[in-house]
């Protein structure tokens, strides 16, 4: 399966139409970070703030992107990025979605294929079902992203890297938020 | 680096039993949390038999994934090497939120204040 650009797509499913009255106009952010761990922290609350100030999702949903996106960098910068080079992390948002992609040049050492994250991505679900048998790494993907997010995608970039997306439904976050506030309760942060 | 700094104190109760409160102010990233990670091996070392652990998270702001990994590493080696405890305390929402969501939680206790997780060591 491939992407317009060209790039091969391990996982994809389209988004959905926009409610009546609303709009799907993606409205983007794109930050240049160096591949530095140093910034990782700034990084991690801006997508606190803009999850908090941009969209309608509650303040569950600024923590956990606040993870989300902190993985998602980690990854970049530790697999697919040298020192000295720069990474890509953009965060869109519509009525109906939040989206958040990082983009890497693929010049890091341990860079790999859109293919082989896919495969290690199984091996690591294997691994990920009891909580104890994970390594010190591991559960960045698995257990947070994937369990957190309604779409996850690597895509081999056609200039060399790759591009790791992540998109939330609203809708679905909502959903989520009901069934967690039944079961407790409660409501996050209280 | 990120900041974060790790505080360990010596909790005398009744029973004698040995109880360490260690307390994190700051955020567990990235970059720091491998330096920082050997504070608390260092502690393990020293740690006597069924000793009881607390993780006061009061003031810890954030874990990623790796500090989860260490948090497991740590919870292994006090529970089947020394035969002893560790529980967290004062988690914030969002931290309880990942250790929830990757299982941590069915296997570490959490007491919401301090005073529970010092009456759980003290007994």
């Amino acid at each position: 399966m491939s992407d317009a650009t060209g790039g091969t797509v391990a996982a994809a499913s389209p988004a959905p139409a926009a409610p009546e009255g609303t709009t799907n106009q993606e409205r983007v952010i794109s930050i240049q970070l160096q591949t530095d761990l140093y910034f990782n922290s700034g990084i991690r609350d801006f997508a606190v703030n803009f999850i908090q100030n941009m969209t309608s999702l509650s303040e569950k949903w600024s923590y956990r992107f606040q993870s989300i996106v902190d993985e998602l960098c980690n990854n970049a910068i530790e697999h697919g990025s040298a020192d000295g080079d720069q990474i890509s992390v953009n965060f869109a948002f519509t009525d109906t979605y939040v989206k958040v992609w990082v983009d890497d040049n693929g010049t890091g050492k341990d860079a790999t294929t859109a293919a082989q994250l896919t495969t290690r991505l199984e091996e690591l679900k294997v691994q990920n079902a009891d909580p104890l048998n994970v390594a010190l790494r591991g559960r960045g993907i698995v257990k947070i992203i994937q369990s957190w997010t309604d779409e996850f995608t690597y895509v081999d970039r056609p200039g060399g890297g790759l591009r790791v997306q992540v998109v939330k439904y609203l809708e679905s976050a909502r959903k989520e938020d009901e069934e967690m506030n039944a079961v407790e309760g409660v409501t996050f942060g209280t | 680096m990120t900041a974060i700094d790790i505080k360990i104190a010596d909790l005398p109760v009744p029973t004698g039993r040995m109880v360490k409160v260690v307390t994190f102010v700051g955020s567990l990233d990235e970059s720091n949390v491998d330096e920082h990670s050997k504070i608390i091996y260092d502690m393990l070392e020293t740690l006597a038999q069924a000793a009881v652990v607390i993780f006061d998270f009061a003031q810890l702001d954030y874990m990623n994934s790796k500090s989860i990994g260490y948090l497991t590493d740590w919870y292994l080696k006090i529970s089947d090497e020394k035969g002893g405890m560790l529980v967290l305390t004062q988690a914030t929402p969002g931290l309880l939120d990942v250790l929830d969501t990757v299982g941590l939680l069915q296997i570490v206790r959490n007491f919401p204040t301090m005073d529970e997780a010092v009456a759980f060591a003290s007994t």
